[in-house]
């Protein structure tokens, strides 16, 4: 079964781009340093340790990116790509993103229970009630434990006034 | 000391304590267990619960899963061929042939009973080391101090398995972040961007997190499978006086070997298992037996990464530097609570050192109890399908983070890191001394930039102290060893073992 969301770089492209992000992540930060105040010899400012940080980190990336073009250019195989992604991947990603977006509005019950039913309906084979109710008995089971138990304090949503 | 050793046995055996020590080895032993969840995930997914406890109870249980992964780990290596944690990598190989061959129970017993051994011997060597190199610390200045830092960072991306480059490049990644927020001398604000969310600096929790806890899952969806372990029963858990016989020198040369590693920044908890396997092999009468089922090749590795993890909390302790990525959530559970690790540590709280060290004589203990005849019930963990494992321990994650901070923010800080995480993995680099560095990086500054003004900006006068000498000179001497060994293609071989 063909899996969509799933990216295939060859080992020294991935390691390019790695060393790439690094470069710019430096950069941006060597910037930003830039303007911090830098004190003295005797008594280095703010500024100083990033300054220094950001520049190793530069000339570390350039090194990788040196060490990446290095590398063989091998023909594609399984073994030679790296796979970035997974549809399941994507999916948790999203759920989380979708659990911290309404947790707080919809309360812990309710955005706990969608949030295993999205992840159960997508990995298990289970039958879409029994996902939902093993969700919601998740979700309250959970609940139970971390608010009841542990005095863990979960925002309580719509059911903040019962 | 018998004083403080019973006092700490007193706090130890209080009930509550009990419970936690109970709980840490618990969840230890289920983490290290299960593939794809190691300590440090396992630390950090129950780190945030440990806020409303007192230090010394937190610390108990964060220790108890730390060493208790530790011994987790052997069980699905030597059933499965799959290890639970990096450290049992090599208990794979003569584990599982003995347990192909039905001899599952005595690997278990073994295994269990030499991590006793290691785990017992380490405590005991922190118990007479740490006292001793406090008060030798104690008269070690902010220059030495940061000397000491740079060493250990160092000493990291020398000895890590992976490019040196890449685990540079991490390190000071982590640096970096480890300055974002308020300068700690003039209070400046660095990389805040006018936000004040960011005035704090990034939550080292929600960002452990993310690092380790999420980015497990997410890199383990990608082979959802189930498994098929060997179950033993109870009565072949008995080992015959020959198994008994031949692991016994293993597991004394395992806690010298692992003990004597624990000291080292970085793996070293998975070096010293290599190195345990590798002597037992040169010392065997019969090498030709290991990769086949040799007992002493699952006794000594296995005592050796048990051994490693007392010694590996003499720096956190004594020194406040964390050796290992799994210390680095140990320092920061002790920094939450207010209790800074360093000299002074066992002066000012001797509750927290001497009820550890008593909690881990008792935690060792009670994992040979749960790791011996309970072998059965978590190997039924095992065949708890990921479907349903990973939205639970993704919903813990989300509960944890919320219960520290009540922000929604850093459940997306957490979920950004996550992502940070797979992909560093993807692009096989080590998102541990990311960590470390992170930890360290805010007193390495401060340490750094007092030492200069001790020093009226004499940037050699940061070499000059006794202490930063005797550093300076192992990490020279370190890295001549390492320029011999990568002349002699030995770095490669490791590196290549270890993947």
């Amino acid at each position: 079964m063909k899996l969509w969301g799933q990216v295939r770089l060859q080992v020294r492209t991935a390691e390019l781009i790695g060393a790439t992000l690094l470069l710019l992540l430096s950069l941006g930060a060597f910037v930003v340093a830039w303007g911090m105040p830098d004190g003295s010899l005797s008594a280095p400012g703010p500024g100083v340790f990033p300054l220094g940080l950001s520049g190793a980190l530069g000339i570390v990336s350039l090194g990788l990116m040196i060490r990446a073009i290095g590398l063989s250019q091998v023909r594609d195989s399984d073994e030679t790509l790296v796979t970035i992604g997974h549809q399941q991947i994507w999916i948790t990603i999203a759920a989380l993103i979708g659990f911290a977006l309404i947790f707080e509005w919809a309360g812990y019950l309710l955005s706990a229970t969608l949030f295993l039913s999205l992840l159960l309906a997508s990995f298990s084979t289970l039958s879409r009630t029994k996902v939902f109710f093993a969700a919601a008995l998740g979700a309250i089971l959970s609940w139970l434990f971390f608010a009841k138990l542990l005095g863990v304090n979960l925002p309580r949503g719509f059911f903040e006034n019962f | 000391m018998i004083d403080y050793l019973s006092a700490g046995f007193g706090l130890a055996f209080r009930p509550d304590n009990l419970l936690y020590c109970f709980i840490g080895c618990l969840w230890g032993t289920v983490v290290g267990m299960l593939p794809g969840l190691g300590p440090l995930a396992g630390l950090t997914l129950l780190l945030p619960l440990t806020y409303g406890l007192e230090p010394t109870s937190a610390v108990i249980m964060l220790a108890g899963i730390f060493y208790g992964a530790m011994y987790g780990g052997s069980t699905t290596s030597i059933l499965l061929r799959i290890p639970g944690e990096a450290a049992s990598v090599i208990t794979c190989i003569d584990g599982y042939e003995m347990a192909k061959r039905g001899r599952a129970g005595p690997a278990l017993v073994v295994a269990g009973v030499g991590s006793f051994v290691g785990g017992t011997v380490s405590v005991i060597g922190l118990m007479l080391f740490a006292p001793l190199l406090a008060t030798v610390m104690l008269q070690v200045g902010p220059a030495a101090e940061f000397v000491l830092m740079l060493f250990a960072l160092l000493v990291m991306s020398l000895i890590s398995s992976g490019p040196m480059l890449k685990t540079m490049a991490m390190m000071l990644v982590g640096l970096l972040i480890g300055t974002i927020g308020l300068d700690p001398i003039t209070a400046f604000p660095r990389f805040t961007f006018g936000t004040i969310e960011l005035s704090d600096g990034i939550n080292f929790i929600s960002m452990a997190l993310g690092l380790f806890g999420v980015s497990e899952i997410l890199l383990n969806l990608e082979n959802i499978s189930s498994v098929k372990p060997i179950t033993p029963n109870f009565r072949s858990l008995i080992p015959k006086w020959v198994d008994i016989r031949d692991s016994a020198p293993a597991v004394g040369r395992g806690s010298l070997i692992g003990f004597v590693f624990g000291f080292v920044p970085g793996i070293s908890h998975v070096i010293s298992t290599f190195v345990s396997y590798a002597v037992e092999k040169r010392l065997s009468k019969h090498p030709e037996q290991f990769g086949h089922g040799a007992i002493a090749g699952v006794a000594g590795p296995e005592t050796a990464n048990n051994a490693t993890t007392g010694s590996a909390l003499i720096p956190l302790l004594v020194l406040g530097i964390p050796a290992i990525p799994a210390t680095a959530i140990l320092l920061s559970a002790l920094m939450i609570h207010g209790v800074q690790p360093g000299p002074e540590l066992i002066s000012k709280h001797p509750e927290i050192f001497w009820g550890l060290i008593a909690s881990m004589y008792i935690g060792n203990a009670v994992l040979l109890v749960l790791n011996l005849p309970l072998v059965g019930i978590f190997v039924n963990l095992l065949r708890t399908p990921y479907a349903y494992l990973a939205p639970t321990v993704l919903l813990v994650c989300v509960i944890g983070i919320y219960s520290v901070s009540a922000s929604v923010i850093e459940l997306f800080v957490m979920i950004a890191f996550g992502l940070i995480g797979y992909l560093l993995r993807k692009l096989k680099f080590d998102a541990a001394p990311l960590l470390l560095a992170v930890v360290l990086g805010d007193r390495m500054e401060v340490s750094f930039r007092r030492a200069l003004v001790i020093s009226d900006g004499d940037y050699w006068g940061l070499l000059k102290g006794g202490a930063s000498k005797i550093f300076v000179c192992a990490l020279l001497l370190l890295l001549l060893l390492q320029g011999v060994a990568w002349l002699l293609g030995y770095r490669k071989k490791m590196a290549d073992e270890a993947s």
